[in-house]
């Protein structure tokens, strides 16, 4: 794999990578500096920033500008993720590219949010688009009707070579349905934010490490809790390298 | 770490034997909490939940410092739900009904649930429903049925959970006898919740089970990690689930 990051040993330790934030645009929270001071107070060395709630339901453009400015004025900090909203057609896919070629290294999908279903036609020539990128999908999932565990799994079977990260593991009322769906196809990953630690640790068990990314969904959550609640899970120092940075930094730049 | 008395406003029992309660009450003091609302974990399935309510609080007596049980009953069983639920709380001294309609299988709407509201109301008792979870027990459903029994006091168990948690901060804020509980409810909406309702209609509470105990630490951090002051914070950790029980010394 051209071009692959790697996860650095600073200071006698591995750093730690935060699989999701949001970050807000000027005037929205978390500003980017609150964010950086928060991950520098928690030891976190990189996040994946995406945009927020009106930037991934209309304003795409506009929320991937953002992105791409705190990724180049951060580089070392930040690994950013474009969203586009598929029902604007070629237009979401030139909005792609046009991130990906400005150094966004994912998509984000929000089904609820951008108002279609997983299984729709309508995803389909996006999620093409990022097969030939060669970037990884992340997807909300948890919110019926449009973003459950099964429904990602269904479009996950279709394109295995594209890797999903399935966002909050399908919290709040379909973690039942996370370790199933998942077994399904190997290219898909959990994402640890809000979800109750024994539902991780019952993935971790039952899929491995190497299935899992460490998230905190700031602003929605709060990093501190978020880190605390994955590290409580008892794993071999290799295994937590995984969840907190590697596993993630493995699906980054695959063409 | 704040020194506050923390009470879980909301946990379940699954063992029901000695050796389960003397292991949860470790968990949870390891933890630093002190005392917990109980409620049934698999009763809710059984058809026959007058034995589970006799186990819990039979369980819960053997700790009564720490265990505060909450009884559980279904409105499929009409009248008998209501004389069940006096029973509990008059004989067997439970704090408060659990309801859990998902489990139970029923609609807040259904037609013995008003009698079920205002007996539990006419006794004293609070009434912890699990919210959230669509279609049966949404927090707008729930909060119309507190609209319906402003004398009965109704605490959302989840205040919404993940994707409904405005709905839950909404109905509380029409609504003086709607409680949110911040288990399992995302960080950003409890920092809402006490914004715009107060610290006092909001209370702690984790879901935990002896079972499955290590739910608490995330709960409890979080409303640790809120910007607020000390007095606040130990309102929501405990304070308010015992004024709400009436048993603050």
């Amino acid at each position: 794999m051209a071009n692959r990051m790697s996860l650095d040993r600073e200071g006698g330790r591995w750093g730690v990578v935060d699989g999701h934030c949001h970050l807000g645009a000027a005037g929205e929270e978390p500003a980017r500096s609150e964010l950086l001071s928060e991950m520098d107070a928690r030891g976190v060395d990189r996040a994946v920033i995406c945009p927020t709630e009106r930037y991934i339901a209309v304003y795409n453009r506009e929320g991937n500008d953002y992105i791409m400015e705190a990724v180049r004025s951060h580089p070392r900090r930040f690994i950013g993720f474009a969203t586009v909203n598929p029902w604007y057609g070629d237009g979401a896919i030139e909005e792609l590219e046009r991130s990906i070629r400005s150094g966004l290294k994912g998509l984000k999908l929000h089904p609820f949010l951008q108002g279609f279903h997983l299984t729709h036609e309508v995803a389909r020539p996006i999620v093409e688009a990022c097969a030939a990128l060669g970037i990884p999908v992340y997807v909300h999932t948890g919110t019926p009707i449009s973003s459950m565990p099964f429904q990602l799994a269904e479009l996950a079977r279709g394109f295995p070579e594209v890797p999903f990260i399935m966002g909050h593991m399908g919290h709040s009322d379909f973690w039942r349905d996370t370790v199933p769906a998942a077994s399904r196809s190997e290219n898909i990953y959990l994402e640890t934010s809000l979800v109750a630690v024994s539902l991780i640790r019952n993935a971790f068990e039952r899929l491995g490490a190497g299935r899992l990314i460490f998230g905190s969904d700031v602003p929605r959550s709060s990093l501190a809790c978020e880190l605390e609640k994955v590290r409580a899970i008892e794993m071999s120092e290799e295994e937590r390298r995984k969840v907190f940075g590697e596993n993630l930094l493995s699906l980054l730049d695959r063409r | 770490m704040s020194g506050a008395t923390v009470v879980d406003a909301h946990c379940h029992m699954s063992g029901l034997d000695l050796p389960s309660a003397e292991k949860f009450i470790l968990e949870l003091r390891r933890r630093g909490v002190s005392r917990a609302v109980i409620s049934t974990a698999g009763g809710f399935h059984d058809w026959d939940y007058s034995r589970e309510n006799d186990l819990l609080s039979a369980a819960s007596r053997r700790a009564p410092e720490v265990f505060i049980p909450f009884c559980t009953v279904n409105p499929h069983r009409g009248r008998a739900a209501v004389s069940e639920l006096r029973r509990s709380v008059e004989k067997l001294g439970m704090r408060g009904l659990k309801l859990h309609p998902p489990r139970q299988s029923f609609s807040v709407f259904h037609p013995y649930i008003d009698e079920i509201i205002d007996e539990a109301s006419g006794l004293g008792v609070p009434v912890l429903f699990h919210d959230g979870t669509p279609p049966l027990s949404t927090p707008l459903q729930i909060c119309d049925l507190a609209e319906n029994h402003r004398d009965a006091l109704i605490i959302l168990g989840h205040s919404g959970l993940n994707d409904l948690w405005r709905d839950a901060i909404a109905g509380a804020e029409r609504l003086d006898n709607v409680i949110l509980c911040t288990c399992a409810t995302p960080f950003i909406a409890i920092r809402r919740m006490v914004e715009r309702l107060g610290a006092d209609r909001v209370v702690y509470g984790s879901d935990a089970s002896d079972g499955n105990p290590s739910v608490v630490d995330f709960n409890l951090n979080k409303v640790r990690a809120l910007e607020i002051g000390e007095e606040d914070k130990a309102r929501i950790l405990g304070l308010n689930i015992l004024r709400i029980l009436n048993l603050l010394d």
